[in-house]
């Protein structure tokens, strides 16, 4: 993307130095907006290089423990109301789970990948280790919730539908199966279909604006503010070097579109129907802003690596539940 | 002997499944959800098979297994089968010893196959994700059918 293209973007040489150099102590000060429709597709079509991400990742890495939840925890007991609560956890416990199921799910991929791509792949996987952490954390000391990792994914699971099983269930058994076969491209590319242009560039962009902007126009929850926008610009990686992984998968063998289209085929199915109400007006979202978000960040992800979806996906997207698409 | 599958169990099975998801299966969950699986079920005619085995990744002759077989979303015939009928199945979901104790138990299906207690050993992935909450959903009648599961010693070390 050229420097005019970024401009027309709204992406300001200062806006992407005060996002791209953000530390935790100034992370605040970034308008989220920013970092998920204008940041992330910074340079996204000159496909930075595996290793120019992982020097970012090095320059952008974070201590997690370093996020203060005090003002996190005194919010959510004093300052939120009982309906901001719910829709909150509704929509943020997806990604408690999220975030730890493709910390385990994201090795096997790394073994099929270039020797520059398994470098960024390490960067990933510890982000993703760093992302669980950050969720653990504000599960419990912004919370309150009691017990080890697993004990209190366990007991943040009763918000999460289980409809959120079909992104993150598929990942799983995606996983499964390239451990038999890491080097099969027709793998590969459905997983990295779910996981880089699904999960992580439609549902987890999404689900950060909900619960980010909340957080910053009701001035609430500064420790979840801050760890999650640095994830979203974490991910902002992640998503770059996903596309960059099937635009030239398809590039090598153009017959890939299919593995795309199905993946995606089966991705929209799930989303298509949800098995518990998710109330968003409490945190200023609507149904059809919801529904909106996902269907425009799915198109831009399509659109950025050179597809369209055929006429039968594209009838499905206008099914996306969203409910279901952040996991109710 | 380790024994998950057994005759008198299936058979109890096959009763639960036989009757479909009643109105009390369908409560708490939106219309919507169930007509989903209404709908991806009635697509459905196969042989949906559970597998339990001593070890993670054990060979399929190590292990004991049920045939769940369904025509247009209806539960037919639930039978013990041998490693080779469930080669043969359309899907095959197979578990440890402990995994299915856990999961008979009363662990949330949802979590079973998200967190991989129960892994696909074969069948296509992303056809079997099309139907995917109705094998979640199928999966839970099984907690309304009591079980006895045995687990060898050497298989819990």
């Amino acid at each position: 993307m050229t420097l005019i293209e970024n401009q027309q973007n709204g992406l300001t040489a200062d806006l992407f130095r005060a996002i791209e150099g953000a530390q935790l102590r100034d992370i605040s000060d970034v308008d989220i907006n920013d970092v998920i429709n204008k940041y992330i597709y910074n340079q996204i079509a000159e496909q930075p290089s595996y290793v120019e991400q992982y020097k970012r990742y090095l320059k952008q890495r974070w201590d997690v423990y370093d996020i203060d939840f005090s003002q996190d925890y005194k919010d959510w007991h004093e300052n939120m109301t009982e309906a901001e609560k719910s829709s909150f956890l509704a929509i943020a416990s997806g990604f408690h789970h999220g975030e730890r199921q493709v910390e385990v799910e994201l090795p096997v991929f790394m073994l099929g990948g270039s020797e520059d791509q398994k470098l960024f792949i390490s960067s990933q996987i510890e982000d993703e280790a760093r992302h669980t952490v950050f969720f653990d954390r504000f599960y419990h000391e912004g919370v309150g919730l009691e017990g080890d990792l697993m004990e209190v994914l366990d007991q943040s699971f009763e918000w999460v539908g289980e409809t959120f099983i079909g992104p993150f269930g598929l990942l799983a058994y995606q996983a499964d199966a390239l451990l038999k076969n890491p080097d099969d491209l027709k793998l590969r590319v459905q997983y990295a279909t779910n996981y880089m242009l699904w999960i992580e560039g439609v549902l987890a962009v999404s689900v950060m604006q909900i619960t980010l902007r909340y957080a910053r126009q009701h001035k609430v929850l500064p420790g979840y503010y801050a760890g999650f926008t640095l994830t979203a610009r974490d991910e902002a990686r992640h998503v770059q070097a996903g596309l960059r992984f099937l635009t030239e998968a398809i590039e090598q063998d153009p017959t890939l579109i299919r593995e795309v289209h199905d993946t995606l085929r089966t991705l929209l199915l799930m989303s298509s129907t949800s098995s518990q109400y998710v109330a968003y007006e409490p945190i200023g979202w609507t149904r059809d802003d919801v529904q909106a978000m996902f269907i425009t960040q799915l198109v831009r992800k399509m659109d950025l690596i050179g597809l369209e979806l055929p006429p039968d996906l594209a009838g499905m997207v206008q099914n996306i539940s969203a409910d279901n698409a952040i996991g109710g | 002997m380790s024994r998950v599958f057994t005759d008198q169990w299936a058979a109890d099975v096959q009763a639960r499944l036989s009757q479909g998801f009643t109105p009390q299966d369908r409560e708490g969950r939106l219309p919507d959800y169930w007509e989903w699986i209404d709908t991806a079920s009635s697509t459905f005619s196969g042989v949906l098979a559970l597998g339990a085995v001593p070890v993670k990744g054990d060979d399929l002759d190590a292990g004991e297994f049920v045939a769940i077989r369904i025509a247009a979303g209806a539960v037919q015939e639930v039978r013990v089968i041998t490693p080779s009928e469930a080669r043969d199945s359309d899907y095959l979901l197979v578990g440890t010893y402990e995994s299915w104790q856990k999961f008979l138990g009363g662990y949330d299906a949802a979590r079973t196959v998200m967190y991989r207690h129960l892994q696909l050993h074969h069948g296509n992935l992303l056809t079997f994700f099309n139907r995917v909450y109705y094998w979640i959903q199928l999966l839970s009648l099984l907690h309304q059918v009591p079980s006895e599961v045995v687990v060898r010693e050497t298989a819990a070390a």
